[in-house]
């Protein structure tokens, strides 16, 4: 049933403290489709809400009032990725003491918004597990992305029109990692508060950005049925479809570029509920 | 009770516009996962709705059970009250859940402290609901940007 359709006949069927008792909390069992008016289970919410505490206690034992924050939540195994989503994490945002400012995708459309959510919200999206990993930027850098996030809607270089495999420094396009490296870019941008979308990417380009490869070949790109909303093939030159080779923004290549270019004060990650003394494969 | 679906209906209309997880994209093509889930949205909201009483009430180890019980095609509302402390939490099952787990009143259900709350739960062990504790609240909170 379509979501909205869903939300009407909710309102017209039922009686309002029904309404509201339905909507209350969340029953054990979660399940459906992306669009459907169904809740998170009760034990995958405590397992956010803990990851959340643990995530906001790192962050307060550290003098910055910004971090990059990494949640698995689609195994990318195949790919040889980890992390799959990356926000920013603001200290003392409007929103609440430490809030993730993000993009998202819509209902797997072609839209994304920028959203402000609490730590427990962002490891609450159904998740394949509550693995997360915290990284620290220099000072200087973490200071200009905390003003730049918390002046939000302006300067935000948000592209609405979303795509999943956009095209990195891509004009039509964008998805979450590439308003995360965009951002950084326009952070170091010699004009930081007047670059644009393409000069924010060519600034973290020349700090050293190199893109991921990931593999689609056309044979599974048809088989595969990849005609979803948030996914645009076209946004890249024929060449590359042709290949299969195509270039992304992934959270690995953010991280190992904030790495090689210096940037990266510290890092702290957690694998099943558990700190780990080395950090492991993004 | 009125006061709270006030406050509550806008949401289940705003969360109807807002995304879902990347569920059914096939894993080779899936570099991301920024999916907003209508699921958490609507439920972790709803979660911050539970009386700031209840929450007391749990925090000081108070019994629970099951009230009422409200069934309908699209789901059950079954409130658990603590009868010594005077306050109750209304908890939202689907229909199915509910008839499964066949909750009668006068039912004790089980609660189960947990670091970022409380875990309330059925004799047999089943999770009903999650109540966030004060700092788990604060951590709950979701707004889209208008960009």
């Amino acid at each position: 049933m379509n979501a909205k359709v869903h939300a009407h006949a909710l309102r017209r069927a039922l009686s309002a403290p029904l309404l509201a008792a339905m909507l209350l909390l969340p029953p054990s069992a979660a399940a459906g489709t992306r669009c459907e008016n169904l809740v998170i289970g009760a034990d995958r919410l405590a397992a956010a809400a803990q990851t959340a505490l643990t995530v906001a206690d790192a962050l307060d034992r550290r003098d910055a009032p910004l971090a990059l924050v990494a949640r698995v939540g689609t195994d990318l195994s195949a790919q040889g990725l980890v992390y799959s989503h990356v926000g920013f994490v603001v200290r003392d945002h409007a929103a609440g003491r430490w809030t993730a400012v993000h993009l998202l995708n819509e209902c797997g459309s072609d839209r994304s918004g920028l959203y402000a959510q609490g730590l427990v919200n962002f490891f609450a999206d159904d998740l394949v597990n509550q693995d997360a990993r915290i990284v620290w930027l220099e000072p200087a850098l973490a200071q200009r992305l905390a003003d730049r996030l918390r002046a939000l809607p302006q300067q935000s270089l948000h592209q609405p029109r979303y795509n999943l495999i956009a095209r990195p420094g891509s004009a039509g396009y964008q998805n979450s990692t590439a308003w995360v490296l965009e951002t950084l870019g326009a952070a170091l941008a010699d004009d930081a508060a007047g670059a644009n979308r393409a000069q924010a990417y060519r600034a973290a380009e020349r700090d050293g950005f190199r893109p991921d490869r990931i593999r689609i070949p056309y044979s599974k790109r048809v088989l595969g049925g990849l005609f979803g909303g948030n996914v645009a093939f076209t946004d890249h030159p024929v060449a590359t479809r042709l290949g299969g080779d195509y270039p992304v923004v992934t959270v690995r290549a953010i991280v190992e570029y904030l790495e090689r270019s210096g940037r990266v004060q510290a890092q702290q990650e957690w694998r099943r509920g558990r700190p780990m003394e080395r950090l492991g494969a993004l | 009770m009125p006061r709270i679906a006030d406050r509550l209906l806008p949401l289940v209309l705003a969360v109807s516009a807002a995304a879902g997880p990347l569920a059914g994209t096939p894993a080779f093509a899936a570099v991301q996962s920024d999916g907003l889930s209508r699921q958490s949205e609507a439920s972790l909201a709803a979660s911050v709705a539970v009386p700031a009483a209840a929450a007391h009430a749990l925090s000081q180890g108070a019994r629970f059970s099951v009230a009422a019980a409200e069934v309908s095609a699209q789901g059950a509302a079954i409130t658990l009250s603590a009868a010594a402390a005077g306050t109750s939490i209304v908890v939202a099952l689907s229909a199915q859940q509910a008839a499964r787990l066949g909750l009668k009143v006068g039912q004790a259900v089980v609660v189960t402290a947990v670091s970022a709350g409380w875990l309330i739960s059925t004799a047999a062990g089943e999770a009903l609901c999650f109540v966030p504790n004060p700092r788990a609240r604060a951590l709950l909170h979701s707004e889209r940007m208008d960009t």
